[in-house]
């Protein structure tokens, strides 16, 4: 019996090192970063695209410059949920987008219960919700070309929208960069 | 060792009976008192803590148990866990995720609404509970196939 718990207690600890290994497989100082928003087609596209440097910073891209993303626009509802990667950015870090309808509470509590349970530290990923940044004219194109499949009509407008609100989200961008160079332990969820 | 972690599609945390049943919080053969049940702290049945992952011991084999409960987003949820697994490059055979398959009924989702109003608790304690009576064989078979290795993966 007493073995048995012994045995039970090294399985555990050797478990746990394993675990720890899988998130430091990479180097530990470099975060994942998940642009997440309702549909993860648009806005959190744009935000990651910018992050990567496939967008310029310092001026409002052309529609075809956003239609080159091969995320943009794309993402269909039976896809909701899973997390896309998108390429790592000049420092290092992965960049990634998720979408997660009107229920950005339900990602951000399982993506950290998750992390919990495999004793991934808060340091190692970032959560930025970019829904605030979305304009009606994002929300009318999104809902035509992908809810109701009117992509002809529906792009257009919601790259529009997204030209609109191009600076709103090169500003959070900025802000997530900034705060990655500072690696700030606190920031794992950004609102 | 495995991490397990039920999910269910409700606002009441079924998932979370299915874990105190798998851990041996709650009895696995016969209907639960409603003293066991509300003195469970691990699963705040009270609360509405949709999307929170619980903790709730470990089994005898020293398996970790979970529980998980988002009402309406059953698919969105599962990818979002497989992802997560992907990305971190977590091996899957350390981990279960297991869809207990079941919804709120009419009782439990009284009670829900009427644990917001705090002088309702005895109401709304006695509609939880005759929920929860009316789901617990079925949570408990999900529960010993699980234990056997049975269950169906989602």
């Amino acid at each position: 019996m007493r073995a048995k718990r012994q045995t039970d207690i090294i399985l555990a600890a050797v478990e746990k090192a394993v675990l720890t290994r899988v998130w430091q497989k990479g180097d530990p100082s470099m975060k994942k970063v998940i642009y997440h928003c309702y549909g993860g087609t648009h806005s959190s596209v744009t935000a990651a695209a910018v992050h990567l440097s496939l967008l310029p910073a310092d001026r409002i891209p052309d529609r075809g410059m956003f239609w080159k993303i091969s995320l943009f626009d794309r993402q269909e509802t039976y896809q909701h949920g899973h997390i896309f990667f998108m390429g790592t950015d000049e420092a290092g870090h992965e960049v990634y987008v998720a979408a997660r309808r009107s229920r950005p509470d339900v990602l951000e509590r399982v993506f950290t219960g998750l992390a919990d349970i495999f004793n991934i530290p808060g340091y190692t990923y970032m959560l930025v919700n970019v829904m605030h940044k979305v304009n009606l004219t994002m929300r009318f194109g999104g809902f035509l070309s992908r809810r109701w499949g009117f992509t002809g009509i529906g792009r257009p407008i919601v790259t529009l929208g997204t030209q609109n609100a191009y600076f709103r989200v090169v500003e959070l961008v900025e802000d997530v960069k900034r705060r990655l160079r500072e690696h700030d332990e606190k920031n794992t969820v950004l609102q | 060792m495995k991490k397990i972690l039920y999910f269910s599609n409700s606002k009441f945390p079924l998932a979370g009976l299915a874990g105190a049943i798998h851990a041996g919080s709650l009895p696995l053969g016969r209907e639960p008192e409603a003293s066991e049940i509300w003195g469970l702290q691990s699963l705040n049945i009270e609360r509405c803590d949709e999307g929170k992952i619980l903790s709730l011991g470990s089994d005898e084999r020293g398996n970790e148990i979970y529980a998980l409960s988002v009402k309406g987003e059953r698919g969105m949820t599962h990818r979002l866990v497989e992802s997560f697994l992907e990305i971190y490059g977590i091996p899957e055979d350390g981990f279960r995720l297991v869809d207990t398959g079941m919804k709120d009924n009419l009782y439990m989702l009284a009670g829900r609404a009427l644990f917001c109003f705090r002088f309702l608790l005895p109401v709304a304690r006695f509609f939880a509970y005759a929920g929860i009576k009316k789901s617990y064989a079925g949570l408990s078979r999900l529960v010993s196939d699980v234990r056997c290795g049975t269950a169906n993966l989602p």
